[in-house]
Protein backbone atom coordinates (compact mmCIF):
# COMPACT_ATOMS: atom_id res chain seq x y z
CA UNK A 1 0.00 0.00 0.00
CA UNK A 2 1.48 3.49 -0.68
CA UNK A 3 1.79 5.95 1.82
CA UNK A 4 1.95 9.62 2.08
CA UNK A 5 2.81 11.55 5.36
CA UNK A 6 0.49 14.53 5.70
CA UNK A 7 1.93 15.58 9.17
CA UNK A 8 -0.46 16.71 11.66
CA UNK A 9 -0.41 20.18 11.49
CA UNK A 10 -2.90 22.55 9.42
CA UNK A 11 -1.93 22.45 6.10
CA UNK A 12 -4.51 21.81 3.37
CA UNK A 13 -3.20 18.70 1.51
CA UNK A 14 -4.20 18.78 -2.29
CA UNK A 15 -5.09 16.39 -4.86
CA UNK A 16 -4.43 16.48 -8.25
CA UNK A 17 -5.12 13.16 -10.92
CA UNK A 18 -4.37 13.26 -14.60
CA UNK A 19 -5.76 10.15 -16.74
CA UNK A 20 -4.70 9.78 -19.95
CA UNK A 21 -6.63 7.26 -21.82
CA UNK A 22 -8.39 7.46 -25.27
CA UNK A 23 -11.56 6.28 -23.32
CA UNK A 24 -14.38 7.96 -21.07
CA UNK A 25 -13.36 8.41 -18.15
CA UNK A 26 -15.05 9.68 -14.71
CA UNK A 27 -12.97 10.20 -11.34
CA UNK A 28 -13.78 9.95 -7.67
CA UNK A 29 -11.84 10.49 -4.83
CA UNK A 30 -13.12 9.49 -1.35
CA UNK A 31 -11.41 9.04 2.29
CA UNK A 32 -12.09 6.25 4.08
CA UNK A 33 -11.52 5.53 8.04
CA UNK A 34 -10.35 1.91 7.38
CA UNK A 35 -10.69 1.32 11.35
CA UNK A 36 -13.80 1.89 11.24
CA UNK A 37 -17.27 0.96 9.32
CA UNK A 38 -18.34 4.57 8.72
CA UNK A 39 -19.21 5.09 4.86
CA UNK A 40 -16.41 6.96 3.07
CA UNK A 41 -16.01 10.82 2.10
CA UNK A 42 -16.33 11.92 -1.21
CA UNK A 43 -13.98 14.62 -1.67
CA UNK A 44 -12.87 15.18 -4.95
CA UNK A 45 -14.26 14.66 -8.35
CA UNK A 46 -13.43 14.81 -12.16
CA UNK A 47 -14.78 17.80 -13.89
CA UNK A 48 -15.36 16.39 -17.21
CA UNK A 49 -15.05 12.76 -19.41
CA UNK A 50 -11.47 13.25 -19.35
CA UNK A 51 -11.51 11.56 -15.84
CA UNK A 52 -8.80 14.33 -14.67
CA UNK A 53 -9.26 15.59 -11.04
CA UNK A 54 -7.97 19.52 -11.18
CA UNK A 55 -5.76 20.67 -8.09
CA UNK A 56 -8.18 20.63 -5.15
CA UNK A 57 -8.03 20.54 -1.21
CA UNK A 58 -8.74 17.47 -0.16
CA UNK A 59 -8.58 18.65 4.01
CA UNK A 60 -6.22 19.54 6.98
CA UNK A 61 -3.76 17.09 7.52
CA UNK A 62 -4.90 16.61 10.91
CA UNK A 63 -8.22 15.88 9.57
CA UNK A 64 -7.28 13.70 7.21
CA UNK A 65 -4.50 11.44 8.92
CA UNK A 66 -4.64 7.83 9.24
CA UNK A 67 -7.26 8.20 6.79
CA UNK A 68 -6.69 5.89 3.18
CA UNK A 69 -7.26 8.13 -0.22
CA UNK A 70 -8.70 6.21 -2.60
CA UNK A 71 -9.50 7.35 -6.01
CA UNK A 72 -11.44 5.36 -8.30
CA UNK A 73 -11.80 6.01 -11.97
CA UNK A 74 -14.02 4.30 -14.35
CA UNK A 75 -13.25 3.98 -17.78
CA UNK A 76 -15.47 3.10 -20.98
CA UNK A 77 -13.41 2.06 -24.04
CA UNK A 78 -14.63 2.88 -27.20
CA UNK A 79 -12.52 0.44 -29.70
CA UNK A 80 -14.45 -0.76 -32.36
CA UNK A 81 -12.98 -4.28 -31.36
CA UNK A 82 -11.64 -6.38 -28.76
CA UNK A 83 -8.41 -6.18 -29.47
CA UNK A 84 -8.10 -2.30 -30.34
CA UNK A 85 -9.94 -2.05 -26.43
CA UNK A 86 -7.62 -4.46 -24.94
CA UNK A 87 -4.34 -2.46 -26.36
CA UNK A 88 -6.08 0.87 -24.99
CA UNK A 89 -7.02 -0.36 -22.03
CA UNK A 90 -3.46 -1.72 -21.27
CA UNK A 91 -2.20 1.39 -22.21
CA UNK A 92 -4.12 3.59 -20.15
CA UNK A 93 -2.06 5.75 -17.46
CA UNK A 94 -2.48 7.92 -14.14
CA UNK A 95 -0.81 10.25 -12.41
CA UNK A 96 -1.81 11.25 -8.39
CA UNK A 97 0.13 14.34 -7.45
CA UNK A 98 -0.43 15.01 -3.04
CA UNK A 99 1.47 17.87 -1.92
CA UNK A 100 1.79 19.99 0.90
CA UNK A 101 2.02 17.13 3.81
CA UNK A 102 5.07 16.69 5.30
CA UNK A 103 6.34 14.79 2.33
CA UNK A 104 5.94 17.44 0.43
CA UNK A 105 5.34 16.43 -3.20
CA UNK A 106 4.77 13.10 -4.08
CA UNK A 107 3.77 11.23 -7.20
CA UNK A 108 1.92 8.15 -7.47
CA UNK A 109 1.73 6.29 -10.96
CA UNK A 110 0.44 2.76 -10.02
CA UNK A 111 -3.41 2.26 -9.93
CA UNK A 112 -4.51 -0.83 -10.06
CA UNK A 113 -5.89 -1.56 -12.92
CA UNK A 114 -9.44 -4.14 -13.43
CA UNK A 115 -12.05 -4.60 -16.33
CA UNK A 116 -14.85 -6.63 -17.91
CA UNK A 117 -13.79 -9.47 -20.32
CA UNK A 118 -14.76 -7.62 -23.43
CA UNK A 119 -12.71 -4.51 -22.10
CA UNK A 120 -15.60 -2.50 -22.64
CA UNK A 121 -15.19 -0.96 -19.39
CA UNK A 122 -12.36 -0.69 -16.77
CA UNK A 123 -11.60 0.59 -13.04
CA UNK A 124 -8.47 2.49 -12.24
CA UNK A 125 -7.96 2.03 -8.13
CA UNK A 126 -4.92 4.27 -6.59
CA UNK A 127 -5.46 3.88 -2.82
CA UNK A 128 -3.02 6.06 -0.70
CA UNK A 129 -2.72 5.67 3.01
CA UNK A 130 -2.35 9.64 5.04
CA UNK A 131 -0.22 8.84 7.54
CA UNK A 132 1.38 11.09 10.45
CA UNK B 1 21.93 -8.35 -47.37
CA UNK B 2 22.64 -6.48 -50.63
CA UNK B 3 20.50 -3.53 -50.49
CA UNK B 4 18.76 -2.34 -53.87
CA UNK B 5 16.84 0.54 -55.00
CA UNK B 6 13.16 1.15 -54.17
CA UNK B 7 11.06 -1.36 -55.57
CA UNK B 8 8.07 1.08 -55.97
CA UNK B 9 6.93 4.61 -53.93
CA UNK B 10 3.26 5.62 -53.85
CA UNK B 11 2.38 8.33 -52.82
CA UNK B 12 -1.67 8.98 -52.39
CA UNK B 13 -3.19 11.68 -51.24
CA UNK B 14 -6.98 11.34 -50.66
CA UNK B 15 -9.29 14.57 -50.65
CA UNK B 16 -12.86 13.32 -50.32
CA UNK B 17 -16.19 15.24 -49.95
CA UNK B 18 -19.01 13.08 -49.43
CA UNK B 19 -22.53 14.10 -49.99
CA UNK B 20 -24.66 13.99 -46.65
CA UNK B 21 -25.66 10.44 -46.83
CA UNK B 22 -28.19 8.87 -44.12
CA UNK B 23 -27.14 4.91 -44.74
CA UNK B 24 -23.77 5.05 -44.47
CA UNK B 25 -22.68 2.33 -42.12
CA UNK B 26 -20.05 1.92 -39.54
CA UNK B 27 -18.31 -0.36 -42.00
CA UNK B 28 -17.94 2.24 -44.81
CA UNK B 29 -16.18 4.65 -42.31
CA UNK B 30 -13.04 2.69 -41.99
CA UNK B 31 -9.73 4.05 -43.36
CA UNK B 32 -6.94 1.80 -44.60
CA UNK B 33 -4.84 1.63 -41.05
CA UNK B 34 -1.76 -0.32 -42.54
CA UNK B 35 -0.91 1.53 -45.96
CA UNK B 36 2.16 -0.42 -46.55
CA UNK B 37 0.57 -4.27 -44.95
CA UNK B 38 -2.18 -3.50 -47.26
CA UNK B 39 -0.40 -2.29 -50.81
CA UNK B 40 1.74 -5.78 -50.06
CA UNK B 41 -1.61 -7.37 -49.50
CA UNK B 42 0.38 -9.07 -46.11
CA UNK B 43 -1.25 -9.97 -43.28
CA UNK B 44 1.04 -10.66 -41.00
CA UNK B 45 -0.71 -12.50 -37.91
CA UNK B 46 0.42 -10.38 -35.43
CA UNK B 47 0.85 -6.84 -36.03
CA UNK B 48 3.10 -5.69 -32.55
CA UNK B 49 2.14 -2.38 -31.11
CA UNK B 50 4.70 -1.16 -29.37
CA UNK B 51 3.79 1.91 -26.85
CA UNK B 52 7.29 3.05 -25.73
CA UNK B 53 10.45 3.04 -27.94
CA UNK B 54 12.21 0.36 -25.67
CA UNK B 55 9.08 -2.21 -26.67
CA UNK B 56 9.78 -1.50 -30.48
CA UNK B 57 13.28 -1.96 -30.41
CA UNK B 58 13.02 -4.73 -28.32
CA UNK B 59 10.26 -6.30 -31.00
CA UNK B 60 12.99 -6.30 -33.94
CA UNK B 61 15.61 -7.41 -31.79
CA UNK B 62 13.31 -10.73 -30.80
CA UNK B 63 12.67 -11.38 -34.37
CA UNK B 64 16.22 -10.69 -36.00
CA UNK B 65 17.09 -13.65 -32.79
CA UNK B 66 14.23 -15.50 -34.34
CA UNK B 67 14.85 -15.58 -37.38
CA UNK B 68 18.00 -17.63 -37.47
CA UNK B 69 19.82 -15.11 -40.41
CA UNK B 70 20.21 -11.66 -41.42
CA UNK B 71 16.41 -10.80 -42.25
CA UNK B 72 13.49 -11.62 -40.27
CA UNK B 73 10.94 -14.23 -41.43
CA UNK B 74 7.77 -11.90 -40.75
CA UNK B 75 7.60 -8.87 -38.38
CA UNK B 76 5.16 -6.02 -38.63
CA UNK B 77 4.71 -3.41 -36.37
CA UNK B 78 2.58 -0.11 -36.15
CA UNK B 79 2.58 2.67 -33.88
CA UNK B 80 2.09 6.60 -33.20
CA UNK B 81 5.19 8.59 -32.67
CA UNK B 82 3.30 11.50 -31.00
CA UNK B 83 1.89 9.14 -28.24
CA UNK B 84 5.07 7.04 -27.62
CA UNK B 85 6.68 10.50 -26.91
CA UNK B 86 3.85 11.75 -24.98
CA UNK B 87 2.22 8.77 -24.14
CA UNK B 88 0.58 11.10 -20.89
CA UNK B 89 -1.69 13.43 -22.94
CA UNK B 90 -4.21 11.46 -24.38
CA UNK B 91 -7.94 12.26 -23.52
CA UNK B 92 -11.23 11.52 -25.45
CA UNK B 93 -11.05 15.20 -26.04
CA UNK B 94 -7.98 14.45 -28.41
CA UNK B 95 -9.56 12.06 -30.20
CA UNK B 96 -12.81 13.44 -30.69
CA UNK B 97 -11.05 16.48 -32.19
CA UNK B 98 -12.53 19.17 -30.03
CA UNK B 99 -11.91 21.66 -27.27
CA UNK B 100 -11.58 20.12 -24.01
CA UNK B 101 -12.59 23.35 -21.82
CA UNK B 102 -15.05 24.33 -24.04
CA UNK B 103 -17.99 26.90 -22.12
CA UNK B 104 -21.32 25.59 -22.19
CA UNK B 105 -23.32 28.22 -24.70
CA UNK B 106 -20.23 28.98 -27.14
CA UNK B 107 -19.62 27.94 -29.93
CA UNK B 108 -17.72 24.65 -30.04
CA UNK B 109 -15.16 24.71 -32.84
CA UNK B 110 -14.13 21.86 -34.61
CA UNK B 111 -10.12 20.77 -34.40
CA UNK B 112 -9.59 20.03 -37.61
CA UNK B 113 -5.84 19.26 -37.46
CA UNK B 114 -5.93 16.97 -34.35
CA UNK B 115 -5.62 14.21 -36.34
CA UNK B 116 -2.02 14.94 -37.08
CA UNK B 117 -0.96 13.52 -33.41
CA UNK B 118 -2.57 10.24 -34.47
CA UNK B 119 -0.16 9.41 -37.30
CA UNK B 120 1.09 6.29 -37.80
CA UNK B 121 4.05 4.75 -39.10
CA UNK B 122 4.13 1.01 -39.97
CA UNK B 123 7.08 -1.15 -41.04
CA UNK B 124 7.69 -4.34 -41.81
CA UNK B 125 9.91 -7.38 -43.04
CA UNK B 126 7.98 -9.46 -45.55
CA UNK B 127 9.11 -12.72 -47.69
CA UNK B 128 6.71 -12.38 -50.25
CA UNK B 129 5.91 -13.47 -54.16
CA UNK B 130 5.43 -9.98 -55.69
CA UNK B 131 5.48 -11.37 -58.96
CA UNK B 132 1.74 -13.89 -60.40
CA UNK B 133 3.66 -16.17 -62.37
CA UNK B 134 4.72 -19.79 -61.61
CA UNK B 135 7.48 -19.47 -60.40
CA UNK B 136 7.88 -19.18 -56.44
CA UNK B 137 10.66 -16.92 -55.81
CA UNK B 138 10.30 -15.20 -52.63
CA UNK B 139 11.59 -11.81 -52.03
CA UNK B 140 12.70 -10.09 -49.14
CA UNK B 141 11.00 -7.00 -48.31
CA UNK B 142 11.38 -4.13 -45.49
CA UNK B 143 8.75 -1.65 -45.75
CA UNK B 144 7.62 1.83 -43.94
CA UNK B 145 4.91 3.86 -44.02
CA UNK B 146 3.33 6.57 -43.08
CA UNK B 147 -0.68 7.48 -42.48
CA UNK B 148 -1.66 10.64 -41.39
CA UNK B 149 -4.72 12.39 -41.10
CA UNK B 150 -3.93 16.24 -42.31
CA UNK B 151 -7.51 17.28 -42.16
CA UNK B 152 -10.46 16.05 -40.73
CA UNK B 153 -13.96 18.37 -41.26
CA UNK B 154 -17.16 16.75 -39.73
CA UNK B 155 -20.17 17.35 -40.18
CA UNK B 156 -22.45 20.45 -39.03
CA UNK B 157 -22.67 20.78 -35.72
CA UNK B 158 -20.50 17.92 -34.34
CA UNK B 159 -18.81 19.66 -31.79
CA UNK B 160 -21.39 20.63 -30.32
CA UNK B 161 -23.11 16.86 -29.90
CA UNK B 162 -19.98 15.51 -28.90
CA UNK B 163 -20.01 18.20 -26.34
CA UNK B 164 -23.33 17.66 -24.98
CA UNK B 165 -22.68 13.89 -25.24
CA UNK B 166 -19.22 13.80 -23.37
CA UNK B 167 -21.37 16.07 -20.48
CA UNK B 168 -24.24 13.51 -20.36
CA UNK B 169 -21.33 11.07 -20.29
CA UNK B 170 -19.68 12.07 -17.33
CA UNK B 171 -22.78 13.48 -15.72
CA UNK B 172 -24.05 9.48 -16.49
CA UNK B 173 -20.97 8.17 -15.06
CA UNK B 174 -20.98 10.19 -11.86
CA UNK B 175 -24.35 9.08 -11.09
CA UNK B 176 -23.42 5.75 -10.78
CA UNK B 177 -20.45 6.54 -8.98
CA UNK B 178 -22.97 8.15 -6.09
CA UNK B 179 -24.33 4.94 -5.72
CA UNK B 180 -21.21 3.16 -6.04
CA UNK B 181 -19.56 4.91 -3.09
CA UNK B 182 -20.50 1.97 -0.20
CA UNK B 183 -18.64 -0.43 -2.77
CA UNK B 184 -15.78 1.87 -3.16
CA UNK B 185 -15.49 2.51 0.74
CA UNK B 186 -15.54 -1.33 0.99
CA UNK B 187 -13.22 -1.78 -1.51
CA UNK B 188 -10.78 0.95 -0.22
CA UNK B 189 -10.71 -1.39 2.79
CA UNK B 190 -10.18 -4.55 1.48
CA UNK B 191 -8.49 -4.16 -1.92
CA UNK B 192 -7.90 -8.26 -2.43
CA UNK B 193 -11.73 -8.18 -3.03
CA UNK B 194 -11.89 -5.66 -5.17
CA UNK B 195 -13.23 -8.32 -8.06
CA UNK B 196 -15.97 -9.60 -5.74
CA UNK B 197 -17.17 -6.23 -4.91
CA UNK B 198 -17.00 -4.81 -8.54
CA UNK B 199 -19.75 -7.49 -9.11
CA UNK B 200 -22.17 -5.58 -6.69
CA UNK B 201 -22.23 -2.57 -8.82
CA UNK B 202 -25.33 -0.97 -10.45
CA UNK B 203 -25.49 -1.34 -14.01
CA UNK B 204 -23.99 0.66 -16.02
CA UNK B 205 -25.76 3.89 -16.77
CA UNK B 206 -23.68 4.76 -19.61
CA UNK B 207 -23.27 2.10 -21.99
CA UNK B 208 -25.83 4.03 -24.62
CA UNK B 209 -24.42 7.22 -24.29
CA UNK B 210 -20.83 5.53 -25.29
CA UNK B 211 -22.21 4.02 -28.04
CA UNK B 212 -24.03 7.41 -29.43
CA UNK B 213 -20.46 8.59 -28.49
CA UNK B 214 -18.58 6.20 -30.42
CA UNK B 215 -20.40 6.49 -33.11
CA UNK B 216 -20.28 9.91 -33.80
CA UNK B 217 -16.50 9.80 -33.64
CA UNK B 218 -16.56 7.15 -36.29
CA UNK B 219 -18.90 8.96 -38.61
CA UNK B 220 -18.22 9.44 -42.04
CA UNK B 221 -16.46 13.21 -41.92
CA UNK B 222 -17.44 15.48 -44.58
CA UNK B 223 -14.35 15.84 -45.52
CA UNK B 224 -11.12 14.00 -44.62
CA UNK B 225 -7.59 14.80 -46.35
CA UNK B 226 -5.53 11.43 -45.36
CA UNK B 227 -1.87 10.87 -46.25
CA UNK B 228 -0.43 7.83 -47.06
CA UNK B 229 3.09 7.04 -47.88
CA UNK B 230 4.17 3.14 -48.02
CA UNK B 231 7.74 2.63 -49.22
CA UNK B 232 8.44 -0.96 -49.72
CA UNK B 233 12.06 -1.98 -50.40
CA UNK B 234 12.69 -5.27 -51.91
CA UNK B 235 15.84 -7.32 -52.08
Amino acid sequence: MEQYNVGTGNEAISLVVDISTLGLAASRAILVDVASSTPGSSVASSHDASGDIPSVLIGKAADIRNRRLTIVTKVDLIGKDYETRKKEFEQMTAKYDLKSGLDAQARFTNPEKKSDAEYQTGYLYMHIDLIA
Amino acid sequence: MKPQAFTYILLLFSLSGICQNSTITLQDLAVPSSPVFILLDAAPSMIQTPSTPKAFVLGIAQSFQQSNGAFPQEYSAEFAPYWMINPGGKSIYKLAGIRQNAEAGNIHPQKVFSGLQFTTLSTGFFNKDLIADELDFQTKIFSLGVRTNILKIQRGNYADSMQLLLKQWHRLAQSEMDENIDLFTEISRHPERTDELQQQFVPTKTAETTKKISDLINQKPLYHGIFLLPMPVSE
